[in-house]
């Protein structure tokens, strides 16, 4: 019995100890990790690129385009122009009298 | 140590880069019922030898080996010690230039070689020693194991010790889960060799033993190894 122990002690681990197709996990993604920068006058790389652009200091912002005003919107052949709404006696033009005076004399 | 042993295992083949040649073209059908018609035994041997001259150094095309190996089979079985010892030579050559591609010539060659171990000629014994080792790299223990098992159960002890030794070296480069698959039928068989009457054989199964339950793991072996005797 002391010689089967002995054997057995000779066997090292190997490759023989796997099955025979056996396959490595595929190996994880590794994450990115963080990129610390100590030196804040080093300059800015891609990696940490923010999110918004830098305000443009001394610069004019950019006005935004108007609407064209000579644009002309094609709708069809030329309407005639409204007709006019009946004159009011109400907006029909005051004559120059005086208002706080009743007429004197009978309009002929 | 990790790195140690990890160059240990990735040997680079010296025959990788080696030249492609058809071997099994040159010793046709034809050819092999010439040579096996040839009644002078050396004139046969030296037709054998052709066939490891024809293979050294190179990479061998693969074909259909099993004529081939039918044909090396009758040989080594001879009874002319001088022929079944040019057989021998021959075929472990082609084994060591084909490997995977002859698997099939393998498995047909692998009882015959082993029963030469009752040869007590130390260069027959040698040369059996070739082929055997080729033969791992041809086929697993599994696809060999109707070949090899009856052998350790063999009458001749030399058989027995020859075939439970290069067990022994094949099980170390076997993986395990192939050496699991022949488990129920080999360990009966080295149950028994543990038992034999010859001390060489004895001793030889026991280190094989050990060997094994290194590989399988002590609980799997103590069913095994309850009943021998300390």
């Amino acid at each position: 019995m002391s010689k089967i122990d002995e054997a057995a002690g000779e066997i090292k681990p190997s490759k023989y100890d796997r099955p025979e197709n056996y396959k490595p996990p595929a190996p994880k993604p590794a994450k990115k990790a963080a990129v610390i920068n100590d030196d804040e006058d080093a300059l800015m790389n891609f990696e940490n690129k923010p999110k918004r652009a830098p305000p443009k200091i001394g610069q004019r912002p950019v006005k935004k385009k108007e609407a064209a005003e000579d644009m002309v919107i094609d709708s069809g052949p030329p309407k005639k122009p409204a007709a006019k709404p009946p004159a009011l006696s109400s907006a029909r033009p005051k004559t120059a009298i005086s208002s706080t005076k009743g007429p004197s004399v009978p309009i002929i | 140590m990790a790195e140690e042993s990890k160059a240990v295992e990735e040997v680079v083949d010296p025959l990788e880069f080696a030249p492609e040649k058809d071997v099994l073209s040159q010793f046709d059908g034809e050819w092999q019922d010439t040579t096996a018609a040839i009644k002078k035994w050396d004139d046969k041997v030296a037709k054998l030898t052709e066939i490891a001259k024809a293979c050294e150094n190179v990479k061998i095309k693969s074909g259909n080996v099993e004529a081939f190996a039918a044909f090396l089979k009758k040989e080594v079985s001879n009874t002319n010690v001088n022929i079944s010892m040019a057989a021998i030579t021959a075929s472990a050559s082609v084994a060591k230039g084909m490997k995977k591609d002859f698997n099939v010539g393998a498995k047909v060659l692998m009882g015959p070689v082993l029963l030469k171990y009752k040869e007590k000629r130390p260069m027959i014994l040698e040369e059996i020693g070739k082929f055997c080792d080729a033969a791992i790299n041809c086929a697993n223990l599994e696809d060999l194991a109707p070949e090899f098992i009856p052998m350790i159960t063999n009458i001749a002890p030399g058989v027995k010790n020859g075939t439970i030794k290069w067990l022994e070296k094949a099980a170390q480069v076997t993986f395990i889960d192939v050496l699991q698959r022949i488990m129920g039928e080999l360990m009966p068989a080295m149950s028994k060799a543990i038992e034999d009457k010859d001390g060489t054989v004895r001793d030889s199964a026991l280190h094989c033993m050990g060997i094994l339950k290194g590989r399988y793991g002590e609980a799997v072996m103590d069913k095994y190894l309850k009943n021998i005797n300390p």
